[in-house]
């Protein structure tokens, strides 16, 4: 029994009627039809069947044990963040203003008579403070643009930046709490302080690098492995789990792979693999973490990073919190490598690292 | 941005987050599982869409529909990580051709089975049900489940999606007689159908699948 005056309705009428989704007159027209059509009321209920056969099996899938408890861990994790941002930006407010300052006034031009910091003192993790001399020299010398970071530039190739937060003594961020126009007003002493620690910052002393915090933080913490084994299956099981390709990287000697997992760095998911001395397994202490992510508006190539040139690639290298972290592009995807060991070591390593 | 407690204020947004989100997760999860086909990504789906909400969570309009808001993150969490672009596109063409010429009321379903009051795909198993809504291309299967699993609105969905109600309707529609089609398939390699019942009926009629609007306009409402 074909329905001739439906051709004239739409088909997707009746789709939209069984879905509640006609108003009232289309709805009154229907009606009054299928009271007296067979067919369409055939039609109907078994549109109607077939949503409720869908609803019923498919709907009664219910989530995984222990789903809900890993969401929480990863809720944890964004809390820890959030918290660690929150601080940051507190002790940024409250310390040094970022705002960029007018030409150094000329009566402390030479900042060699300032008083100093720990100097040339090598720190346990292999990162040495620099001479903060030479960054305060360098900050002299780009008076125009103390926060360009020229400190970063390749003349300062082989030294690592002072990145450690000077403790003690007269460098301590306690007297710079006063807005720059006061610093007429201040004593020399203390304006010197201030000058000190913008300089500091001017080196870079405060890596602003939201992706290099991250990355270090993550590194820190060490986040639990998704997925363990040789780089061969790293490879394989990252396939298709993200946008981009990430390569993993394999080093022939002193660092092996000890798993994956999925993470972020900042709001850019991305593939975290975790190194470790080789035959330390899967539980064994990450000496090194690799973030890989798409970040197309990163860029590399500023002045303001310290280069470095391995494996035929320009390599950002960077310190923060005592770990070298070294970042490289390749077309849109970022690499960070994050490592406890010492810069020496660290550029032996990629130098004859290769990809799966 | 300077938080007067920031550690407090954490606490307070995440208990309010846990006891609004986590309540959806049965029902995000299913839905992931229809989206990406396999249990793990299924799971790190909702995980990382779940995180997203999380950091997204001051931006949510308190009051307004959170399972909406949060299908709204899944699924763009899922376009951007997990889908594979080209390789559905060509299957949507293809398949487009022969939906348009099916005739909307092809066959009278319950005239097939012996008793007339039984819905001749309940005889079906689960596991064909689930696999046919899978073979959907993903265009199709995401509508799909957003309104017959979940039970959103037309306007919902095309929130949701991100496109306008009219392409709602129209990727329902031809999802659901795909779907229509495949069950049918299975159930004539399960002898619950006789073999003519694949067969596509002859296109009559407007072959056209106008939409609402148009017809409104013809009518002269």
């Amino acid at each position: 029994m074909k329905c001739r005056e439906v051709t004239g309705f739409l088909s997707a009428c009746l789709d939209a009627y069984v879905d509640g989704e006609l108003d009232d007159r289309d709805c009154g027209e229907l009606e009054a039809h299928l009271a007296e059509c067979e067919s369409c009321r055939e039609a109907v209920r078994n549109q109607a069947r077939l949503k409720a056969l869908i609803r019923e099996r498919a709907s009664t899938v219910r989530a995984p044990e222990g789903l809900v408890s890993r969401i929480q861990a990863c809720l944890d994790e964004a809390d820890l963040e959030e918290r660690a941002e929150d601080a940051t930006v507190l002790a940024r407010n409250e310390g040094v203003s970022s705002e960029p300052k007018p030409a150094l006034p000329p009566a402390l031009a030479t900042l060699d008579e300032l008083p100093l910091a720990p100097h040339g003192a090598r720190g346990s993790r292999g990162n040495y403070f620099r001479d903060p001399r030479e960054s305060m020299r360098c900050g002299c010398e780009a008076q125009g643009a103390w926060l360009s970071q020229s400190c970063g530039s390749d003349e300062q190739r082989g030294r690592t930046q002072m990145q450690r937060r000077p403790k003690s003594g007269s460098h301590s961020l306690a007297s710079p709490q006063v807005p720059s126009q006061k610093w007429r007003s201040m004593p020399l002493f203390a304006s010197m302080a201030f000058l000190l620690v913008f300089v500091w910052v001017a080196a870079g002393g405060f890596t602003h690098d939201p992706l290099v915090d991250d990355a270090v933080r993550k590194h820190a913490r060490g986040l639990p492995l998704e997925v363990t084994g040789p780089a061969e299956s790293l490879q394989r099981w990252l396939r298709d789990k993200v946008d981009f390709k990430p390569e993993v990287l394999v080093f022939p000697s002193g660092l092996e792979p000890l798993g994956a997992r999925l993470s972020h760095v900042r709001e850019h998911p991305a593939v975290y693999i975790g190194y470790g001395r080789p035959g330390s397994g899967p539980d064994g202490e990450r000496q090194a973490s690799l973030f890989v992510f798409c970040d197309p508006s990163f860029d590399p190539t500023l002045e303001r990073y310290r280069h470095r040139h391995v494996a035929g690639r320009s390599m950002v290298i960077t310190n923060k919190n005592g770990f070298n972290v070294l970042l490289w592009k390749e077309n849109e995807v970022v690499y960070s490598l994050v490592s406890d060991l010492e810069e020496r070591e660290l550029f032996e390593l990629i130098q004859a690292a290769s990809t799966q | 941005m300077s938080p007067k407690n920031p550690e407090r204020r954490t606490n307070e947004s995440r208990s309010e987050f846990e006891m609004l989100a986590l309540e959806h997760v049965d029902a995000l999860y299913s839905s992931a599982l229809r989206l990406t086909r396999n249990e793990r990504d299924a799971e790190d789906l909702v995980q990382d869409a779940l995180v997203r909400a999380y950091r997204f969570f001051d931006k949510f309009e308190r009051g307004t529909n959170i399972k909406a808001w949060l299908f709204k993150i899944l699924t763009n969490t899922f376009i951007n990580r997990y889908r594979r672009k080209a390789k559905e596109r060509s299957v949507v063409e293809g398949v487009e051709q022969q939906t348009v010429t099916e005739r909307f009321f092809s066959r009278d379903m319950s005239s097939m089975s012996d008793d007339p009051e039984t819905y001749i795909f309940e005889r079906l198993l689960s596991d064909d049900v689930l696999r046919a809504i899978d073979e959907l291309p993903v265009d199709f299967r995401l509508v799909v489940v957003l309104a017959d699993i979940q039970e959103f609105s037309y306007k919902e969905i095309a929130e949701i999606v991100g496109c306008p109600v009219g392409t709602v309707m129209s990727r329902l529609f031809r999802g659901r007689r795909l779907l229509q089609r495949r069950l049918t398939e299975y159930a004539v390699e399960h002898g619950i159908l006789p073999a003519e019942a694949a067969e596509p009926a002859s296109a009559e009629g407007n072959g056209q699948l106008a939409d609402l609007a148009a017809y409104r306009r013809r009518r002269g409402g």
